[in-house]
């Protein structure tokens, strides 16, 4: 079996590419970092278990940043055993110089390679012409031409790695110039005695840049002796050797550039369409409104219009029809009301009442799937990046909030291209404070119970979500005692492309399917359970179809209820319950809702939103609100808590993540429902007005105080003593 | 400098992390960068340099020397006079921030 693994700069279209040799459908899309992991495949035009691709996440060089370019950097390195047998370079042919510089370092490792000139129509359209013969020549390995998009030239692919594996032949050595090459030949010498032999030449020239990983892995004096060559270098030169490595490189990739790349006279760098793009889109005054804009349309034409007369005749016409005919049919083949219960109101009532908002759901995954496909989701990271400065946050962070619109899961295993550690814990920790689209049906079944549908009530729980985030870059920071600059923001902006439909549709395909499988799996069985618990006693007998007072879900509700009466939705014991059952996953607080409350007013036929007005009165908007926002901002369903268990590393500090978010979400709701009833409550008065005083005055000392629990004066402190 | 400026780099001062990854994005001596765009809030800058186009805030932006474009300059190393100096101190506070880069503008 020979292993090759994918390699080059991030957005250069390594997982397009994968995708088209393996057959798998990884997510791919138009800004960088979008892969985080390592994946592989077999490549199928071969016979079965011949060539293995490894995805890697993208880099700019192998002296890794973030988490996800260790990935990339390890494997490349591997062991003298366990190493790719060859490394296919992937590099976008209308950036070809930046390739190069990486493409230089992956060289100084020796492995065989194949060099993948990807996007060559891109390059074409911008008048850059690269020569595949010529670059062959100047590298020593086999240059292949493709787009991998559309799908042309990725069959060489195979074959060249086939190729390259059978002539075990290392790419052509390249050479940096006297003064460095002197002192890699020294610091060789040096290392020789520690360093495999086959990446003796990569290590020597690393130890140029002084990259950490690497002198990490020496001994101690080892280290020290090779650091003095450099030091002697570096006098002999005026200039650092990280700088006069990154200089050499890249002089070496201009020239390379230069000797196999013709340009067309008017050939302007970057695309000029995509230019023309940005001059509104990003622009100075109309930047931030289209920004806000585009988003209003996403949720407009998804949640307001196309997507809810899509949801609506599901859940009026259709699942009232399958209801209404499946409880007479019962009715009439004379079949036992426990199990007709268990059929109308737990079955269908529950999954159905989640199952409905599939058109939503597919909307919504649809328009976000285009923005990100075209390149927009990196853009908004930059026009929005001066607002996350302002609370200490990178502006990458947005691109993961967005993803947190259709998915949490993803959007957390995003934040793993914050490069700054600290920066990508507060994402990983604040980034499901975004309602996500399991969230979705229980949002648009309140909000079209009490409030009339209002577009205005629904976006400020998304609005209330940002807001979240940037609150907990304040807090959360405090938390760590680090003070100082907020993380770094460097990215690049990739060329606008056109989506293509079949990325756009597996997406949506994909994500649409896994929401009907959790519906008819997980969601099935929750409800089933709650409807058994609340159809039941403790003396396990049936109390009919028509009420669920006295049923053990009943007691357990109503023995925890206490905990929220404070936000109000205490009050019913349905909405507790339903608060613990969305844990398992967020579709269920519908389903919990629908079921208990279906069961309660004995509704055949009257929907979610009809049944919750007729318990709670038309005076339920206040604590149905602030069970919303209680549910919105408190701990995410379980696969979320494991996403950001991975991100984060350990159990303690998910646990304290989850506590957070639970503690926040309390806060809010009770300061929310308290002040609503205030206002609204008819002059009465409620002792709890107190606590969301205290709260409030609690989160505005954690804004304000600049060292509120004294982390920072601790770091300092222990910074002292050491 | 202003949107549509050309300016050189001289060299990239600094430390740690950030000044790698600037490195490696191909801000080294000589490499002639372009002022493109300015965020809406005026914060990270666009810059187009090798080709393609990068963003930065002011504040780490501040870390590369440029001197303005002429013909004549020469680029080695780090020691060459900047004309035009962009430099600040690395480490500004979030607050202050606003006043530095409006300065340098």
């Amino acid at each position: 079996m020979i292993t090759a693994a994918l390699i080059g700069n991030p957005n250069s279209g390594k997982t397009t590419v994968f995708n088209k040799l393996t057959g798998s459908i990884q997510k791919t899309g138009n800004w960088p970092g979008v892969t985080v992991e390592r994946k592989q495949g077999y490549i199928r035009q071969t016979p079965k278990d011949k060539i293995l691709v490894v995805d890697l996440p993208g880099i700019y060089s192998l002296s890794p940043y973030s988490p996800e370019e260790i990935v990339s950097r390890d494997y490349l390195i591997g062991t003298s055993e366990d190493k790719p047998d060859v490394a296919i370079n992937i590099i976008d042919a209308s950036n070809l110089e930046r390739g190069l510089y990486l493409l230089s370092q992956v060289s100084d490792l020796g492995i065989p390679m194949v060099v993948v000139l990807n996007m060559i129509d891109v390059a074409d359209k911008s008048g850059m012409k690269v020569n595949p013969a010529k670059l062959s020549e100047a590298l020593g390995c086999e240059v292949v031409e493709c787009i991998g998009i559309k799908n042309q030239g990725t069959n060489d692919i195979a074959e060249a790695v086939q190729r390259a594996y059978d002539s075990k032949k290392a790419p052509k050595r390249l050479t940096y110039g006297d003064a460095i090459e002197g002192c890699a030949s020294k610091i060789s010498a040096v290392l020789e005695q520690e360093v495999r032999e086959d990446v003796l030449r990569w290590a020597s020239l690393k130890v140029i840049e002084r990259d950490q990983m690497v002198l990490d892995d020496l001994e101690k004096e080892t280290a020290e002796s090779a650091l003095a060559a450099v030091e002697e270098m570096e006098k002999q030169n005026n200039n650092d050797g990280l700088q006069m490595m990154a200089c050499a490189r890249y002089d070496l990739a201009a020239s390379i550039e230069k000797s196999v790349m013709t340009k067309a006279e008017d050939a302007i760098s970057g695309s000029s369409l995509s230019d023309r793009i940005d001059n509104v889109l990003i622009h100075r005054i109309a930047g931030l409104p289209i920004f806000i804009a585009i988003m209003f349309v996403v949720y407009y034409i998804s949640i307001q219009t196309i997507g809810t007369m899509g949801s609506d005749f599901i859940n009026d016409g259709f699942m009232g029809w399958v209801d209404h005919s499946v409880g007479r049919w019962m009715i009439v083949n004379d079949v036992d009301p426990m199990l007709r219960g268990l059929v109308v109101t737990g079955i269908i009532g529950g999954v159905g009442a989640v199952i409905g908002f599939l058109p939503q759901i597919i909307v919504l995954f649809f328009l976000l799937a285009i923005l990100e496909e075209v390149g927009y989701l990196a853009r908004v990271a930059y026009v929005l990046d001066r607002i996350f400065c302002h609370f200490g946050l990178s502006g990458k962070t947005v691109i993961p909030a967005v993803i947190g619109i259709g998915c949490g899961v993803p959007a957390v295993m995003g934040t793993r291209t914050i490069e700054d550690p600290m920066n990508r814990n507060i994402a990983a920790m604040s980034t499901t404070f975004m309602p996500c689209s399991a969230k979705l049906p229980i949002i648009t079944v309140i909000v079209a119970a009490f409030f009339h549908a209002s577009a205005a009530v629904t976006l400020s729980l998304y609005v209330l979500g940002i807001v979240m985030i940037l609150i907990s870059g304040i807090i959360l920071k405090k938390f760590t005692g680090i003070v100082g600059k907020p993380a770094p923001f460097i990215m690049e902006l990739p060329v606008y492309h056109a989506p293509t439909v079949n990325n756009i549709l597996t997406s949506v395909t994909e994500k649409s399917w896994a929401f009907v499988r959790k519906a008819g799996t997980l969601i099935l069985l929750s409800a089933v359970i709650i409807w058994i618990l609340s159809s039941f006693d403790w003396g396990l007998n049936y109390l009919g179809d028509s009420t669920t007072t006295g049923s053990i879900l009943s007691d357990i509700g109503h023995a925890i209820t206490w905990i929220f009466l404070p936000a109000g939705f205490g009050q019913v014991w349905e909405f507790s319950v339903a608060s613990i059952t969305g844990l398992m996953a967020k579709e269920n607080l519908l389903a919990t809702v629908a079921v208990l409350f279906d069961a309660a007013v004995d509704a055949d036929d009257i929907i979610t939103a009809g049944a919750l007005v007729k318990v709670l009165g038309s005076n339920g908007s206040g604590l149905a609100m602030s069970f919303l926002i209680f549910n919105l901002l408190c701990a995410p369903c379980f696969a979320a808590i494991g996403a950001i268990r991975r991100e984060l590393g350990t159990w303690r500090k998910t646990a304290f993540a989850v506590l957070y978010q639970c503690v926040m979400a309390y806060m809010v709701a009770t300061i929310f429902y308290q002040f609503w009833y205030l206002f609204f409550g008819h002059g009465s008065f409620d002792y709890c007005i107190i606590l969301a005083v205290v709260f409030i005055v609690i989160l505005g000392y954690f804004i304000i105080a600049k060292d509120p629990i004294g982390a920072i004066k601790k770091k300092a402190l222990k910074g002292v003593s050491e | 400098m202003k949107c549509g400026d050309t300016a050189k780099v001289v060299c990239i001062e600094g430390e740690g992390q950030l000044r790698k990854r600037i490195l490696d994005l191909g801000l080294t001596c000589g490499v002639e960068v372009k002022l493109i765009r300015i965020a809406p809030l005026g914060d990270p800058v666009e810059i187009e340099l090798r080709g393609y186009r990068l963003t930065v805030r002011k504040s780490e932006a501040s870390i590369v020397v440029l001197e303005a474009c002429s013909p004549s300059c020469s680029c080695d190393g780090g020691e060459a006079p900047a004309e035009e100096p962009v430099v600040e101190e690395p480490a500004v506070q979030n607050a202050e921030a606003e006043t530095v880069s409006g300065g340098a503008e």
